[in-house]
């Protein structure tokens, strides 16, 4: 491509606003802290969300901004290619829909038409939905998949709402994930143990080459050890392991640096799992990023999910555990079923 | 390779002899005009809806056996109506709106083009009212609809200069072309820069090399997908996927080229 990053606008030099919306408080927030951006009266979020053909990757360099309402099913049950952490009860929800990070290999690039950000601003519904669910069982839930709710939390302050939820939700316990390097969250919040932050750690030369625009190895760290530091509950995940050729080296360095700094006793699990994704989402992405190394990976197929080849899977994780297990017991690491 | 729709003669003339295009007449079912590289084109879609959907139609149909659909970039460049003071102003619209149905349409506004946006009406017939808020013309929709059955929303770029304010009975050719005029260097600029923004092809493999190294090897239609995949990946990881394919020695049985696959995806991995 000999395209310069300057022919492009701005991220979120654009939004895109449903009707209804207009007056709803986090609308008049946003739209007054992105005064500059162009905004586009739409009647429904996926007017624009939907369109057929869209460029993802062109679209990733200046990504749009969508506010809109959430209707219909709001919370879903947990998908079994994810994590349950022995939790009966999995589910998650999506308040937002893609992320400001660009991690290549990311199924949201084969599950959503487009890279624009989604942002329903109706979190309160999700909310009601959610107790609901509460009343009579413990729930485990995963708010930050579909998505990388910290690195968004400037724009939608989130991540204090769910937490000032869940501690009256004494059923409630929810995982936000991220890849972000952001340690200011921390200040404003009141540390709950059934609030899990959760920090996905990968090699940096994983981070360099394939997970775009997330903070470095170093800052997830600096992140994680300052989340724990001030009372809040971590949890590390190796999650997805992505090849390389030097993926012994790679891994075992990543885990050295981890815990050279992050006290082992302080975290509250693990999870290991290699990359897997649906067949069908790959085929999507492969069709769109046809010069992603990644996604164009000879991956093995298995009742329709791809990982990588079953040898190579069982040494990288099997590796991985070796050197976790020099630090952290092997009853605190949860393993992929995939 | 980009693609201009105007619907007359009058709005692409300025753009014609800015461009440096010339008539040419491989496409005989629109009248078309390109410079000498043949990177831009230009066709006269005539007036309203239907005219501009099919005109459009035909130009991207033809051009797409011809070149990959992601080095085309389709602009509608023409008038429209709008309020009396914006009269002379060039817009690239970020919505269209189709009049007659109410359906509404997105590009995508991805490029720096530094212009002023706006959303347009795209009406079946000449508007008297006009609302604030928009611009109007008889194209817009038909152009955008035409053209996103091929190409992604970033590739259609909608760029309409106001040259009245509902009084059509004055807009003559000349009030047409002179509005056009007015604004001929932003709407070069425009061209130029999104002239840069075509994507070449990349990893192409070479079909007649694989062809052969397939049969060579027996392989069958999954077998085939599989190598194509890890030629792919090869290409992507620096390797060359000629050499790889000059290799290929020839096998007797489908088991003897699997096997030969297998060797090669553990040397790629």
């Amino acid at each position: 491509m000999n395209l310069e990053m300057n022919s492009f606008n701005l991220p979120l030099s654009h939004i895109y606003v449903e009707k209804g919306i207009k007056d709803n408080p986090l609308t008049e927030f946003i739209l007054n802290k992105y005064h500059k951006a162009n905004v586009i009266e739409i009647n429904h979020y996926k007017d624009v969300f939907s369109r057929q053909r869209q460029n993802i990757v062109n679209q990733r360099k200046s990504q749009a901004l969508i506010l809109a309402r959430k209707e219909g099913e709001l919370v879903y049950k947990g998908s079994p290619m994810c994590q349950d952490f022995d939790n009966e009860n999995f589910y998650y929800t999506s308040c937002t829909m893609n992320c400001i990070f660009d991690c290549e290999y990311c199924y949201l690039k084969g599950m959503y038409p487009t890279s624009n950000i989604v942002v329903f601003v109706n979190i309160e519904d999700i909310f009601e939905e959610v107790s609901k669910l509460c009343k009579e069982r413990k729930i485990y839930l995963c708010v930050s998949y579909d998505t990388d709710l910290i690195a968004l939390d400037n724009l939608t302050n989130y991540i204090g709402k769910w937490v000032e939820f869940v501690s009256g939700e004494p059923n409630l316990t929810i995982e936000i994930r991220t890849k972000s390097h952001r340690k200011d969250i921390y200040d404003k919040l009141i540390p709950n143990s059934r609030v899990i932050f959760a920090y996905t750690m990968s090699p940096e030369e994983v981070i360099n080459e394939y997970e775009h625009k997330t903070a470095s190895l170093k800052d997830r760290i600096d992140a994680a050890d300052y989340a724990i530091s001030k009372g809040f509950t971590v949890r590390l995940c190796f999650d997805p392991m992505i090849y390389c050729k030097d993926f012994k080296t790679q891994y075992e360095n990543m885990v050295n640096m981890v815990f050279n700094r992050i006290s082992c006793q302080k975290i509250r699990d693990i999870s290991v799992g290699s990359f897997r994704i649906s067949s069908d989402y790959l085929k999507v992405m492969r069709h769109k990023m046809p010069d992603s190394a990644i996604c164009q990976f000879p991956f093995e197929t298995v009742d329709g999910i791809c990982t990588f080849p079953s040898k190579i899977k069982l040494q990288m994780e099997e590796h991985l555990i070796g050197c976790l297990t020099k630090y952290i017991d092997e009853s605190k690491i949860f393993r992929a079923d995939y | 390779m980009i693609v201009i729709c105007c619907a007359l003669y009058f709005e692409a003339k300025p753009v014609i002899t800015a461009l440096d295009l010339r008539r040419c007449n491989e496409n005989r079912f629109v009248e078309e005009y390109a410079n000498e590289d043949n990177t831009i084109r230009l066709i006269i879609t005539g007036v309203g809806e239907v005219k501009a959907a099919s005109s459009c139609s035909a130009e991207l149909t033809y051009l797409s056996f011809l070149y990959p659909q992601t080095t085309i970039h389709l602009v509608n460049v023409g008038t429209c109506a709008g309020r009396e003071d914006v009269k002379g102003e060039l817009f690239v619209i970020n919505k269209i709106t189709e009049q007659n149905t109410g359906r509404d349409f997105y590009p995508d506004m991805l490029y720096r083009v530094n212009l002023k946006e706006m959303p347009i009406i795209c009406s079946s017939k000449p508007v008297k009212d006009i609302e604030s808020d928009f611009v109007y013309d008889m194209e817009s929709s038909g152009i955008f609809t035409s053209g996103s059955s091929l190409l992604s929303p970033d590739r259609i770029t909608i760029l309409k200069a106001v040259s009245d304010s509902g009084d059509f009975e004055e807009v003559t050719p000349k009030v047409i072309k002179r509005t056009i005029e007015g604004k001929i260097d932003q709407i070069k600029d425009v061209i130029l820069l999104l002239q840069t923004t075509t994507i070449g092809e990349n990893n192409k493999i070479d079909s007649d090399k694989f062809e052969k190294a397939c049969n060579r090897l027996c392989l069958t239609t999954a077998m085939q997908n599989n190598f194509k995949q890890l030629l792919k990946y090869a290409s992507l990881t620096g390797k060359n996927t000629d050499d790889i394919l000059d290799k290929m020695p020839e096998v007797t049985s489908k088991k003897q080229g699997k096997e030969i696959l297998d060797e090669l995806r553990n040397e790629l991995i």
